[in-house]
C-alpha cells in the first residue's frame, strides 16, 4: 500500500517561515506547542483513519486533518480533560466531513484495489472466516456515513454510547438501537457465519 | 417473532474484543455463546473487524508533523486577529463615507440653481434645514453673479460636477470596501462543533 507522505516539502503551504512571527502568532492558540504535540502523536493518526472512513478520499482526509486540528487550536474552549478534547476534536472532524459530504458531494469509501495492501487479510472469527481487509472496505462503503461513523468510533475506538451521542450529535438513548441495527447490516455484508442455534 | 436487538452478555464480548483476544483468548463457554447468540455472534464479527482494520490503517498511515500544523494554525489564528483588530477601522470607513456623502449631497444641493429644482414642500420638519444648507452654500457664489455672470456659472457648474463625484466616489469605495470583506470571510458553516 502505498502511503502518502504529508512530510514532504511543500506537502503543507506555510504563509512564512518567521519564526518570530508564528510565536507572536500562537499565542492566540490555547495550548502551547509541547503540549500540543503530545496531543497531536496521541491522536493524529486515529483521527486521519476516522476522517478517510467518513470521506472515501486520501487526499481529503489530509486536508481535514489539518483543518481539523487548526480549529481546535483556535477554539475557545475551556476543556476538563484529555477525553473532552478529544470528544471535541472528532466533534470538529465529524462536522467537517458532514459540510465536506453536503457541499461537495463526495462519495464515500470508493475503494480502489491499489488501496489495499495484499497481505492484509483480517482473521475475524478464527478459522471459521476470513474477511478481506478488501470485502471489509466494501460493505463498510456501502454504509451510510452516520452508520460507519457510530460503527468505526464504537469499534474501531472503543468510544462508549456517551462519546458517540456526542460526536455524532444524536441522543444517547438512540445509539443503542442505532447501533445494533448498523452491526446487524454491516455483519450481513460481511456475510455472518451461520449459528448453531 | 422479533428478532433480539441486545443481549446481556454483550458487554462480555466487547470487552474481549476491544483487548484484541477474540476469539483465542475469551472463554470457551462465552465462545459457544456467541455462536448461537445472533447479537453476540454480529458483534464479534464487526468488533474484531474493525479493531483490526483500525489498527492496521493507524500503524500504515502518514501524518503531517505537529509543528508544520502548529505553525500553520499559528498562522491562520494571527490572521483572525487582525481581522478582529480591523473592525473598527471598516466602521470608523463606513462612517467617514456616510459622512462625506451627506456633505457631498448637500453641497449639491445648495449648488445647484433654484430654477433647476422643483419646488420642495415648505411645511416638512427638514425644511427649514434645506434652507439653511442651500443659503450657505450658494451666498458666496451669488454675491459674484453680478459682476462675474459667466465665472459664476462655471464654479456653480464645477461646484455640481464635483459634489456628484464626491458622493459617487463615497459610494463607489463603500462597494468595494463591502464586497471585499465579504470575499474575505465566506460562508463556512464547518466549524461548529459542541
Amino acid at each position: 500500500m502505498s502511503t502518502r507522505d504529508l512530510t514532504a516539502p511543500g506537502a503543507l503551504a506555510l504563509t512564512s517561515d518567521d519564526d518570530s512571527a508564528v510565536a507572536e502568532a500562537s499565542r492566540a492558540l490555547h495550548m502551547d506547542e509541547a503540549a500540543f504535540r503530545g496531543f497531536y502523536d496521541r491522536t493524529a493518526r486515529m483521527l486521519w483513519v476516522y476522517l478517510y472512513r467518513m470521506l472515501g478520499d486520501r487526499s481529503a482526509a489530509d486536508d481535514l486533518l489539518q483543518d481539523t486540528y487548526s480549529r481546535f487550536l483556535r477554539a475557545r474552549v475551556a476543556f476538563e480533560s484529555e477525553t473532552h478534547r478529544r470528544r471535541y476534536l472528532f466533534q470538529i472532524a465529524t462536522n467537517l466531513s458532514r459540510d465536506r459530504h453536503r457541499y461537495h458531494a463526495v462519495r464515500p469509501s470508493h475503494v480502489s484495489h491499489d488501496e489495499v495492501p495484499e497481505a492484509a487479510e483480517l482473521s475475524v472469527d478464527g478459522a471459521a472466516s476470513l474477511t478481506s481487509r478488501l470485502q471489509l472496505e466494501q460493505a463498510l462503503g456501502s454504509l451510510k456515513p452516520r452508520e460507519r461513523q457510530m460503527l468505526w468510533l464504537a469499534y474501531g475506538y472503543g468510544a462508549s454510547h456517551l462519546e458517540i451521542a456526542d460526536v455524532v450529535g444524536i441522543r444517547a438513548n438512540s445509539v443503542k438501537t442505532l447501533l445494533h441495527r448498523a452491526r446487524r447490516k454491516l455483519a450481513g455484508l460481511l456475510g455472518r457465519p451461520e449459528g448453531r442455534s | 417473532m422479533s428478532r433480539p436487538t441486545s443481549c446481556p452478555r454483550e458487554d462480555e464480548v466487547m470487552d474481549v474484543v476491544s483487548l484484541g483476544q477474540w476469539p483465542d483468548r475469551a472463554d470457551d463457554e462465552l465462545r459457544r455463546h456467541a455462536t448461537s447468540c445472533e447479537v453476540c455472534r454480529d458483534l464479534a464479527l464487526v468488533g474484531v473487524s474493525l479493531h483490526q482494520l483500525s489498527d492496521v490503517m493507524s500503524s500504515e498511515v502518514r501524518v503531517p508533523d505537529a509543528s508544520l500544523v502548529w505553525r500553520r494554525s499559528a498562522m491562520l489564528a494571527r490572521d483572525e486577529a487582525a481581522e478582529r483588530a480591523s473592525a473598527p477601522m471598516l466602521v470608523a470607513h463606513v462612517w467617514a463615507f456616510v459622512l462625506l456623502a451627506v456633505v457631498g449631497a448637500a453641497w449639491l444641493a445648495g449648488l445647484i440653481p433654484a430654477s433647476v429644482v422643483p419646488a420642495l414642500p415648505s411645511d416638512q420638519w427638514w425644511t427649514p434645514l434645506g434652507e439653511r444648507i442651500r443659503s450657505v452654500a450658494a451666498v458666496d457664489i451669488d454675491a459674484f453673479a453680478d459682476r462675474w455672470a459667466g465665472l459664476a456659472v462655471v464654479l456653480r457648474w464645477g461646484g455640481v460636477g464635483l459634489a456628484a463625484l464626491i458622493v459617487a466616489a463615497a459610494a463607489a469605495w463603500l462597494l468595494v470596501l463591502v464586497t471585499d470583506k465579504n470575499e474575505e470571510r465566506p460562508a463556512d458553516p464547518a466549524n461548529r462543533p459542541a
